[in-house]
């Protein structure tokens, strides 16, 4: 009978545990996922400066390396459970994962077409491969899968 | 018509040369005409996605000149009545879901050079435009007239001597066609009212009509204040914050409908009004 009780407790101590242990896990991936956006946002701030000021364009193809490694993560980044938390991520990335991993396939191949843009050398087409990973990639992901933001 | 408009604003001193765009096609992108009169699978402006709010759902209707489906059957004065008092050619009131508050603050000139570019440069789409499907009793057209008795009071946006051109037209731009306070106002009348013109653009917490949107106030720290004219035309032009990050939502929309189309020129007179302190 006592045993019982204490067995009783003892499962709910340790469901306890668990439960933070996973919210905390899923904090971790969250604030993991979020500084990978930064990091994103910063590479693609990098490649908007080296444009506005014609410099070289040897930079913006690392930089477009530098985001096709970070996106390679991405979807391991949204793992079942990390949907509540500190995060503005949508549902919708969890009910539509196909879609979801499209999407930053897409991103991967505008940001492979930036690279290889890039290195013709042309400014314009750079612009324009740059514009259309911004727009495309980074927005084309946040307009379905983002809160808006505000 | 156009000359008469540049003399007109010249002698308002506010100059405005076109850089490269009629005033007309101007303001059908900065006005958003797209943003919600046009889906993907159908042709341009012959009608947009639905609307869903908490009072039900919107349709916005096909504005091709087609005659049956569109507005092609419409005079000058049906457009001008609708844009400038929010009131159908059949004498019925408009939802303000469609932002008329805004619009009716446009000049008559302009109103004008709109309609004639709706009706010159865009493609008749024949494709018929289904009724809102609103809840009781927002579904009793007849009750907007109280709406607008209580709210709708739309004033006209007079130049500022004090400031230049640039800043002048960014004002108007911003509070006439290109409807900013829509979304980026808090409405008052517990959101069932008009953009709040004592909180201007000061971020909305959400409301019937429209989502969440930050605050564009010249404020350092609750608003736009410490971006730089620069930051403002990459974000207007592009849609990327000066972060690196970029819009998605209702925002992604107004960039590549309304303020990515339109030249620096215009852009750098909105980002004169939005950063100077008021």
């Amino acid at each position: 009978m006592r045993l019982s009780r204490y067995a009783a407790i003892l499962a709910v101590v340790a469901g306890a545990v668990l439960a933070t242990g996973s919210i905390l896990a899923a904090d971790g991936v969250i604030a993991k996922r979020q500084a990978d956006m930064k990091a994103m946002g910063k590479e693609m701030g990098g490649i908007k400066d080296t444009l506005a000021a014609k410099g070289d364009l040897a930079k913006v193809q690392a930089h477009a390396e530098a985001i096709r490694k970070i996106l390679a993560e991405v979807p391991a980044l949204f793992p079942a459970g990390s949907d509540t938390g500190p995060t503005d991520a949508l549902p919708a990335i969890w009910s539509d994962q196909a879609g979801f991993d499209s999407a930053v396939e897409r991103a991967d191949g505008l940001a492979d077409a930036l690279g290889t843009a890039a290195g013709t050398g042309e400014i314009a087409a750079a612009t324009a491969a740059f514009a259309a990973l911004g727009k495309n990639g980074c927005g084309g992901c946040h307009q379905s899968y983002r809160k808006p933001q505000g | 018509m156009r000359l008469a408009c540049t003399t007109l604003l010249a002698a308002l001193g506010l100059a405005w040369p076109a850089a490269g765009m009629e005033r007309g096609e101007l303001l059908f992108h900065l006005g958003g005409c797209q943003s919600c009169h046009s889906q993907e699978g159908a042709p341009p402006l012959s009608g947009g996605a639905p609307l869903v709010t908490p009072l039900g759902t919107f349709h916005p209707p096909n504005i091709t000149p087609d005659p049956k489906t569109g507005i092609g059957s419409w005079s000058e004065d049906d457009f001008l009545r609708a844009m400038g008092e929010g009131i159908a050619p059949d004498g019925s009131p408009y939802y303000p879901a469609f932002p008329f508050a805004s619009y009716a603050r446009m000049t008559q000139d302009d109103l004008r050079a709109l309609w004639a570019y709706l009706r010159n440069d865009v493609a008749p789409a024949e494709r018929p435009s289904p009724p809102h499907e609103l809840m009781f009793p927002f579904s009793i057209r007849t009750g907007l007239w109280t709406w607008r008795w209580l709210f709708f009071d739309p004033a006209p946006i007079d130049p500022d001597p004090a400031r230049d051109a640039s800043w002048n037209e960014g004002a108007y731009l911003v509070r006439g066609p290109g409807h900013c306070a829509e979304c980026h106002s808090p409405r008052t009348f517990w959101g069932f009212g008009v953009p709040d013109p004592g909180q201007e653009l000061g971020g909305n917490p959400g409301d019937l009509i429209t989502g969440r949107a930050p605050a564009i106030t010249p404020d350092p720290e609750h608003g736009i204040g410490k971006w730089s004219p620069e930051d403002l035309d990459t974000f207007l032009s592009l849609g990327m914050t000066s972060e690196g990050d970029f819009v998605g939502g209702e925002m992604a929309k107004v960039v590549e409908n309304a303020t990515g189309p339109i030249p620096a020129q215009a852009r750098a007179a909105i980002a004169s009004f939005l950063l100077t302190p008021r």
